[in-house]
């Protein structure tokens, strides 16, 4: 900021000091109830991106089959924003677990506090590459076993040892449809990214 | 040296017509590829002249005029992917179109430790700001 600014741009930058932003992640199969989970607590109603492409010759005429070649690997992801006191503000990346998508996870956990994986005990092996990556990639995480109608169908433990979790990982039942218990998902991560920084 | 914008063929309004990588003119990343899709992006809000920009950039100039918005938001209002979203930003930051502010990502020394992990004193405020909730 040495040189002096010629436009309003950097001028205003300078008077209000910019939120600071984190982020966390939440990973779960289709349908598990992650953009539910997410809008039950973003101040924003979620959004919604692509989050990799790699279009290669659609619609370009070559000779060959061109709807044969096409690799559309487009990733549709959801986000919130939760604005925290002291300009802080949060926001949570909703993103499929399945194997097919991990090529853009290293772009999404890059400076997250940690990540939620939701699960549906109907569908356990949806969350399996998610928590595969995540135990592999060293990032803190928290399961959490979304109950649909309010009714848990599974105890805790069986669904650790059917996910192969350690012990260390913490595991809670969740609706994603309930602020409160979003809230309590949400410091659950944050409390595990503490306790590994303070080991 | 800002007037060196690419010509492409004509997207006109409709953004999401045009094959993606169009907008960019043919780049895939930008100089910062990396940039967090949660770092903020803030235009003033008096926009000055905007005139040999891109649709694209112009919808992200006024998307960020006068108020921070995130990467990920600018390419969920303009549907542009992020990847694109990212080169156009990075494009109109060294223009000096508009401001990128990194605090608290990856990028930001100050809140990261030299293994990535976040500081215990940020990771304290957002505990105490969730519960608060």
């Amino acid at each position: 900021m040495a040189s002096q600014p010629s436009n309003a741009a950097v001028a205003s930058s300078n008077a209000a000091q910019a939120p600071t932003v984190v982020k966390i992640v939440i990973a779960g199969g289709f349908a598990v109830g992650k953009t539910t989970f997410i809008g039950s607590i973003s101040d924003i109603d979620p959004l919604n991106t692509e989050a990799a492409m790699t279009e290669k010759s659609i619609g370009v005429d070559d000779a060959g089959g061109v709807t044969d070649r096409k690799t559309t690997t487009t990733v549709a992801m959801d986000f919130g924003r939760i604005a925290l006191p002291g300009s802080l503000w949060l926001y949570l990346f909703g993103t499929p677990g399945q194997d097919r998508f991990l090529f853009m996870w290293d772009d999404l956990v890059r400076g997250a506090i940690g990540a939620v994986v939701l699960v549906d005990t109907e569908r356990l092996d949806q969350c399996f590459p998610a928590v595969d990556y995540f135990e592999g990639k060293g990032i803190p995480f928290v399961v959490c076993v979304n109950c649909f109608d309010g009714v848990a169908r599974h105890k805790l433990e069986d669904v650790r040892e059917a996910l192969g979790v350690p012990p260390e990982v913490p595991m809670m039942y969740t609706d994603a449809r309930e602020r409160a218990a979003t809230k309590q998902a949400l410091i659950a991560v944050v409390q595990l990214a503490m306790k590994r920084l303070k080991a | 040296m800002t007037e060196a914008i690419e010509p492409y063929g004509g997207a006109g309004e409709e953004a999401s017509t045009v094959r993606p990588y169009a907008v960019t003119g043919g780049r895939v990343s930008a100089a910062n590829s990396h940039l967090p899709m949660e770092a903020l992006v803030e235009a003033p809000s008096a926009i000055r002249n905007l005139r040999g920009l891109t649709p694209e950039k112009k919808k992200i100039l006024q998307l960020a005029a006068g108020q921070y918005q995130s990467v990920a938001e600018l390419s969920a209002h303009t549907r542009l992917p992020l990847g694109v979203v990212r080169v156009l930003v990075t494009d109109l930051a060294e223009e000096k179109y508009l401001t990128i502010h990194t605090a608290g990502t990856a990028d930001d020394a100050a809140t990261h430790d030299a293994n990535g992990g976040l500081s215990l004193s940020l990771l304290e405020s957002v505990l105490d700001g969730i519960a608060a909730l």
